[in-house]
Formats: structure tokens, sequence, C-alpha cells
């Protein structure tokens, strides 16, 4: 568009004497951003008509001021006054202290909970371990009670022999379920390097039923091997390990099915 | 000499002030301080007061709708945008609206059953005379205004005619409304320049300063 025809137009003087609606105001404004000479022609115009009127300037009653400015005090102290500007700092300042407090609150519980948190995990450790402990003890005694009440099973007492007359120990049999057990083993403590070994005497001959655990308790219910038509059941001392063949001379308990 | 520099600095100042008038409307409007605010109602309500009474011609419509007025300067200023025009402007415009505002209430038409243009136009004196305007010199420069110019500024500014209420009311094309608004505005630049000091003065200013130094 020619600008100069465009100024010609008049235009301009419509805009700033508000004839124009709004499209027709945007235009012009959008027209004064992109032509300075636009701009400069719709300042003159301005100035022109702002000397025009300042003709007929008339000094307004004092009255009008008073209420203007009581309006203007109203709206700041409402707002963002001075009035209002010690309420809002205040205010400010309070929300501060507040969120402070709260962060430390939360912050103090979190603490506690997380150190009661440590706690109570410890004791669920404790109670979960006892708990194992608990079944398994169960277990054993579960495994053991079977053994015990199976109405195949037999109970050998094993005599202590001239060597250790107050030695004993149980051989618990069960030729239906193919399985035995050693129990109440009461040994003398074995001197160092050697081992009590069990055997089963099976038509004269004796059988290897392996080493008893060097520390054995007399309560401890040891699992056995199984061995077919078991007439008699004896522990010698052998080195530690075992031997193939028994020591009979150290021959400490025996007994016969 | 030296009544000749003040002669020449009066000008050059009228010159600078007019510029940082606008800068200084701006701030003022900006500032959103009562201190600034009543600075800022102190060197326009003149003006502002001026037009309201003359679109509406009674003391105690203008007294309200000059109140209405600053009070939605007040309200309004953060959105005024340097950038769409010259703060004053953008102040006799919100004045003025409020007052054509009023001039549609029963009270105003109450009033004003019987008005004319003639009555407009014409009767400037016995509506304008006022011993507090400064500016008299501005005064016998609008005077000088073509007649059917002036009438068409006043028709326009001061009692918000439309251009069809123009081309009824003058029964004029409505082209032509255009054209002579822009002739009329035309006419009052070239008078007032004739009126205030162009870049003329500020080199005579600077002339005159330098033979004041001188001297």
């Amino acid at each position: 568009m020619d600008i100069r025809q465009y100024i010609e137009s008049g235009i301009l003087e419509q805009y700033v004497l508000g004839q124009l609606d709004q499209n027709q105001q945007a235009e012009v404004e959008r027209m004064a951003r992109e032509h300075p000479e636009i701009r400069q022609e719709l300042n003159s115009i301005e100035a022109a008509l702002e000397s025009y009127v300042q003709a007929y300037a008339k000094t307004p009653p004092a009255g009008v001021k008073a209420n203007v400015m009581d309006e203007v005090r109203n709206d700041l102290s409402a707002g963002s006054g001075s009035g209002g500007g010690f309420l809002k700092y205040f205010l400010l300042a309070a929300s501060f202290v507040i969120l402070a407090g709260l962060l430390w609150y939360v912050y103090s519980q979190n603490r506690l909970v997380t150190e009661q948190n440590e706690e109570l995990q410890i004791q669920l450790d404790t109670a979960e371990a006892r708990l194992n402990q608990l079944t398994e003890d169960c277990e054993e005694i579960n495994r053991r009670y079977t053994a015990l009440t199976a109405p195949g099973t037999r109970s050998i007492l094993m005599a202590g022999t001239d060597l250790s007359p107050d030695s004993r120990a149980l051989v618990f049999y069960n030729a239906e379920h193919r399985n035995s057990y050693l129990s109440g083993v009461t040994l003398p403590a074995p001197p160092s390097g050697s081992q009590y070994q069990l055997w089963a005497i099976v038509d004269g001959q004796p059988v290897d039923m392996g080493v008893i655990p060097i520390e054995v308790d007399p309560t401890a219910f040891i699992d056995i091997p199984y061995v077919e038509n078991a007439q008699a059941f004896a522990v010698t001392l052998e080195r530690a390990g075992g031997s193939p063949t028994p020591t009979l001379d150290h021959m400490y308990v025996l007994g016969q099915i | 000499m030296v009544e000749n520099i003040i002669f020449v600095y009066t000008i050059a100042s009228d010159l600078l002030q007019e510029h940082t008038r606008n800068n200084r409307a701006a701030e003022l409007l900006s500032a959103r301080s009562e201190e600034a605010f009543s600075a800022l109602y102190d060197s326009y309500s003149p003006a502002l007061y001026g037009v309201i009474h003359r679109i509406l011609r009674s003391e105690v419509l203008a007294e309200e709708a000059l109140q209405d007025s600053f009070i939605k300067i007040w309200k309004n200023a953060t959105s005024y945008d340097p950038s769409k025009g010259r703060p004053f402007t953008w102040m006799l415009q919100i004045a003025r609206n409020t007052a054509i505002d009023y001039t549609r209430t029963a009270r105003f038409q109450q009033n004003r059953k019987t008005d004319s243009i003639d009555s407009l136009v014409y009767d400037d004196e016995s509506q304008s005379v006022n011993p507090e305007i400064q500016d008299s010199g501005l005064r016998n420069v609008i005077q000088k205004l073509d007649e059917k110019y002036r009438t068409l500024i006043e028709l326009v500014y001061f009692k918000g005619y439309t251009q069809s209420d123009i081309e009824k009311e003058l029964n004029i094309p409505l082209g032509t409304v255009k054209t002579r608004l822009r002739k009329a505005v035309l006419e009052l630049r070239d008078l007032l320049r004739g009126e205030s000091p162009g870049l003329l003065s500020v080199i005579l200013l600077v002339i005159a300063m330098l033979i004041a130094l001188i001297n």
C-alpha cells in the first residue's frame, strides 16, 4: 500500500478522533508499527487535537480531585498500597514461618518414623529368624515323631561293652520303610585322630554304616544308611574318617535286634 | 539582547517541554502511586474538564463525568500502551467517551432538548469565556480555523458524531466527510505550526546561548 495515499485518506484523523471500529483501529495500529512515517503523522494529528482541546482548558472545581484521590487511596490500600503493604509483608513473613515450621515438623516426624521403622525391622528380622528356627525345630520333631510312631519301627538299644560299661546308644530300624536312625549316643569323647564308626552285623559279617560325627549330642536323631537284614549293630573306635573293617577290640557298644 | 535570548529560549523550552511532557505523563500513569496520580490530575484535569464541560455544558454533570473519567484513567492506566498513542490523547479519549455516555442519560436529555449545531459552534464565547485559560494565543489560533472545519471537529470531538451522523446533519457525502476531516486537522496543524517553534528555533537558541556566553 502507498503510505502517502494511506496518510492522505484521512483514516489517521478518524483513528485519533475515535471514529473507527475495533478492526480498523487494529489495522491503523499495525500500520503505525510497521511504518514510522505513519506513527509520526499520528503523533502530529494527536498533538494538533491536543492543542485544540487545550484551548478549552478550564480549572475544575476543587472537590472533584478530593473524590478522585479518595478513590485512588481506597484502591491502593485495598490492593498493594502502603496500608495493605504491611499486611502483605506480614502475611508473607508469617507464611514463611509457617512453612519453615511445617518443614521442620515433617522432617522430625520423618526421622522419628525412620527410627521406629528401623527398630521394627530389627524386631521383624528377629521374629522371622525365630519363626524359621521354630519351623525347623517343628519339622525335626515331626521327622522324629513320624519315624518313632511308625508301626514297623523297632528300637535297638546298644549297651556298653566291658570296655565302656556306661556307654550306650539307640538305633531305630524300620524294615517296612527301609530307614534307620541313630539317637541317644552316649560315648566317651573320642581321642584325637580317632572317630566312632557304626556297623551293622548281617549274617555274622560287619557292614559299614558310616562314622558318627565327632561332636555328637545325645539328643541328636541322625539319619543312617539302611542295611537290609541287619541282626545287630555295634560302634567301634576307629581312626578319623573310619576304617573298612572294624577293630573289634575297640567295640564300645553292641545291641542285637 | 538578553530579551532576545529569553524569547528564543522560551520558545525552545516549550518545544523541549512538549517532548518531556509526554514521557512524564506516561511515567505518572504507570507509577501507580498517590503522588504521581495527584500530579497527573493537576496537569491534565483542566484540559479534560474543558472537553467534558464543552460536551455536557452543565457544571454538575461535568464534575461527575470528570470524576468518573479520572477514576477510569486510574483503573485502566496499566492498559495504556505508549506504542499506540500519546498519553494525553489516551486520557482525552476516556474523558470524551465518558462525557458522550453522559449525553445519552435522561438527565442530559432533559437539559438539552433544544440543542443544535448552531448553539454548539457559535456559543463559543458564552460557553468558554473563562478567565482561567492560560493560553489565550491557542484560543486565537482555534478561532482562525475555517468555520466549516471547526464545525466538523466540534461535531466529531465534542458531540461524538459518527461520519454518517455528520453526513445527515451537514448534508455532505461520506467520502467528503473523511477528506474534510483530514483537511481540518491539517489546517489546524498549519495554524499551530505558525504558533510553535521548529528546528530553526533550536538553532536560534544555540546561537543565542553562544552569544550570551561570549558576552
